[in-house]
Parts: structure tokens; sequence; C-alpha cells
């Protein structure tokens, strides 16, 4: 197995650099071989991006996964959107190679060439595929026992013939990895509902992505549960920020803690959830961690 | 922004400052930090014609409005 080049994209390291300073923890501590990738830019989206102009999509994200193969690494994401772009173009271009021959035309200008030997790895599929839940497991310092509502959000699972994560309708993956470290996941209905925010649809009809973000938000608050764990930036965005803009908007109001796996990782791993970028200045998040806390001392 | 910064989110002052208290480097490893990396960006951004195509969108756009 190769190692890793960390690609961050535009959320994590730009709004929610908690997310990156997580993830690079949890690597390190599970021994990891994973290093920055240099230089990088935006995978570019895939919902406004692939779609509007594809050549545009397949190059620029050529260009980053040129950046990785140059350090003869594969990539790993941690953002849905990231991995439906990369993956997806990686895959393109390794099937097609009038494709590969139109980007490297343009990679010319820049020096570059595209050779497509490396692999697009998303840290949930990743830690699943190469660690497992037992292995992940026997890192855990601190037992989570709190209820968590997985959401894998699209891009994740979906195309279904590409990711090869087993079944889309109820895939189980992301919940092992959840109760890996001590926690339960909980069912909802809806649990495999968009988050509101992709294909555009935060862009371009905020109101009515929102009102797909509340409907998802009160399936998971008759769940009771302590928290929501995501895998993505975008849909972490929108479920959390999410809460305050339906709370302006709808007068209706949500206090759920959103969590990115590596920061609830993180926390199983023992650190403290101020280095994991988990702001306890904000209420629901102070009452998250004093029910951590208060766990640990029963 | 992706025209300008080689992001469709590109950092700002806030978050600048929220990752050095996390300890972080103020910029992060991307394109953001590397001045050549941005102009290779813009590079294939033009052999794509991507910014004639944003162009030539807006200027339909504004036919329509008149």
């Amino acid at each position: 197995m190769k190692g890793l080049s960390l690609f961050l994209g535009c959320l994590v390291p730009n709004r929610y650099p908690g997310i990156e300073l997580a993830t690079k923890l949890c690597l390190a501590k599970l021994d990891i071989d994973c290093t920055d990738l240099p230089g990088a830019s935006c995978c570019p989206a895939p919902g406004v991006f692939r779609s509007f102009d594809r050549t545009t999509w397949l190059t620029l994200a050529s260009r980053n996964i040129v950046l990785s193969e140059q350090m003869e690494r594969d990539m790993l994401t941690i953002c849905n959107g990231c991995f439906s772009t990369l993956a997806d173009v990686n895959h393109c271009i390794k099937e097609d190679e009038s494709a590969k021959k139109e980007v490297n035309e343009h990679l010319e200008k820049i020096g570059k060439e595209l050779k497509g030997n490396i692999d697009v790895r998303h840290i949930i599929e990743f830690l699943y595929e190469e660690y497992g839940p037992e292995k992940i497991a026997s890192y855990v310092e601190r037992q989570l026992d709190i209820r968590v509502a997985v959401h894998y959000g699209c891009h994740l699972i979906k195309p279904t013939k590409d990711r090869g994560l087993g079944n889309f309708e109820r895939p189980t993956f992301f919940d092992e990895l959840v109760t890996a470290l001590g926690a339960t996941s909980v069912e909802y209905p809806d649990k495999m509902a968009c988050c509101g925010a992709g294909g555009g649809v935060r862009s371009s009809m905020k109101d009515r992505s929102l009102k797909m973000t509340e409907a998802k938000l009160s399936r998971i608050k008759e769940a009771e549960v302590d928290c929501i764990v995501n895998s993505c930036p975008f849909c972490h965005m929108q479920l959390g920020d999410g809460q305050s803009e339906i709370k302006e908007q709808m007068e209706i109001e949500y206090e759920i803690p959103v969590l990115h796996y590596t920061q609830l990782l993180g926390l199983a791993l023992g650190f403290p959830g101020e280095m994991l970028g988990i702001d306890t200045e904000i209420e629901k998040n102070k009452k998250f961690m004093d029910l951590l806390d208060a766990g640990m001392e029963s | 922004m992706l025209l300008e910064y080689g992001h469709a989110v590109p950092i700002n002052e806030n978050n600048r400052e929220k990752r050095v208290n996390l300890g972080l480097e103020e910029l992060p490893e991307t394109v953001q930090k590397y001045a050549d990396g941005l102009e290779e960006v813009k590079t294939l951004l033009k052999s794509c014609a991507f910014e004639k195509l944003i162009e030539d969108i807006e200027s339909g756009a504004r036919e329509d409005k008149t």
C-alpha cells in the first residue's frame, strides 16, 4: 500500500480548520503514513463545476491528482464532495484514453502530465477497508458512551458501482466505525437522505435546501441523539450552521452538536475537544463535552 | 472565487486567526500559500476557456435583463 497525501479541499482548511487538525492528530496516532499535499486547489466541487463545464472540472482535478502522483502517494480526502470529484476523475482518466489525452493537452501548458497510477481514498472507507472497526477500537483510550446519528452523505456511497462499499440503502461501514469508539449508532428515518446542501442546491435555492435540512434534523431530534457525525465539511456546514439559519428563518430550534468523524475519533483517542476544534463557547457543544466528561467519571 | 483564489471558498481573516489559535499555520498547504501553484490553476482555467465561459454567461444574463 502506498503512503497517502492529505487533500484538504476548501471548506476544511478555510472554514473548519479544527477538522484539519483533528485529522492530522488522528492519522499520527494511528501511525498512518500521510503527508501534506502542497499547492493543491479546489477539487473542484462536483455539484457546480462538473455540471457547469466538464473539461475544466476534469483538468483542475487532474492537476491535483498529478501533485499526488509526483509524490508517489495515494490521495486521502476528508470531504465527500472532494472524494466525488477526485475519485470519479481518477476513475474516468484510467478508463477513458481520450479524456486522459484531452486533460494532458491542458496540463502540458504547466509542464505536468497525468499518469493515472494512484488511487483516491476517503478517510471513512480507508479506515474501514485498511484498518477495520476492531483495529480502530484497539486504539481507543476514551470509550464514548453517547448516542450518535450517523450521516453518510450522498457522495460517499454513490455512484455505488464505483464506490464498491456495499448496500447503498442500508450501509453499515460508517456506523461500525462509530460503534468501534464505544458509541451507539442510532437508527432514524430517512437516514440516507441528503443534508440539503449538495448539487448546488444550497448555492442556488437556499430556502429549499434548509427545508430539506430541517426535515432531516427533525427525524434526528426524534431519535434523541447526543450528536450528529458526518464525513463531509459541506454536510457539516449544512447540518451545523444550518441549525442557526433554520432558527432565524423558521423559528424552529435545534441544539444538536455536529462533529466530523475525525473529531469524534480524536475524542476517543484521548485528545481534548479544544484541540479538535470543538468550540465549547457554543452552549450545545459545552453540554456535549460535559456529557462525555460525566461518562468518564462514572 | 475559483478564478482569483483557486478555491471556491477561500480563507478569510476570521479563519486565519482560528488556524493560528489551533496551532496550525495561518495559511494551509494549498494554492493560497503557493503563488506558483495558483498561477498553474489560472493557466489551466485560461486553457479550458473557463473565464470566457463565465464572461459569456454573465453577458448573456445582462442581455436577458435588458
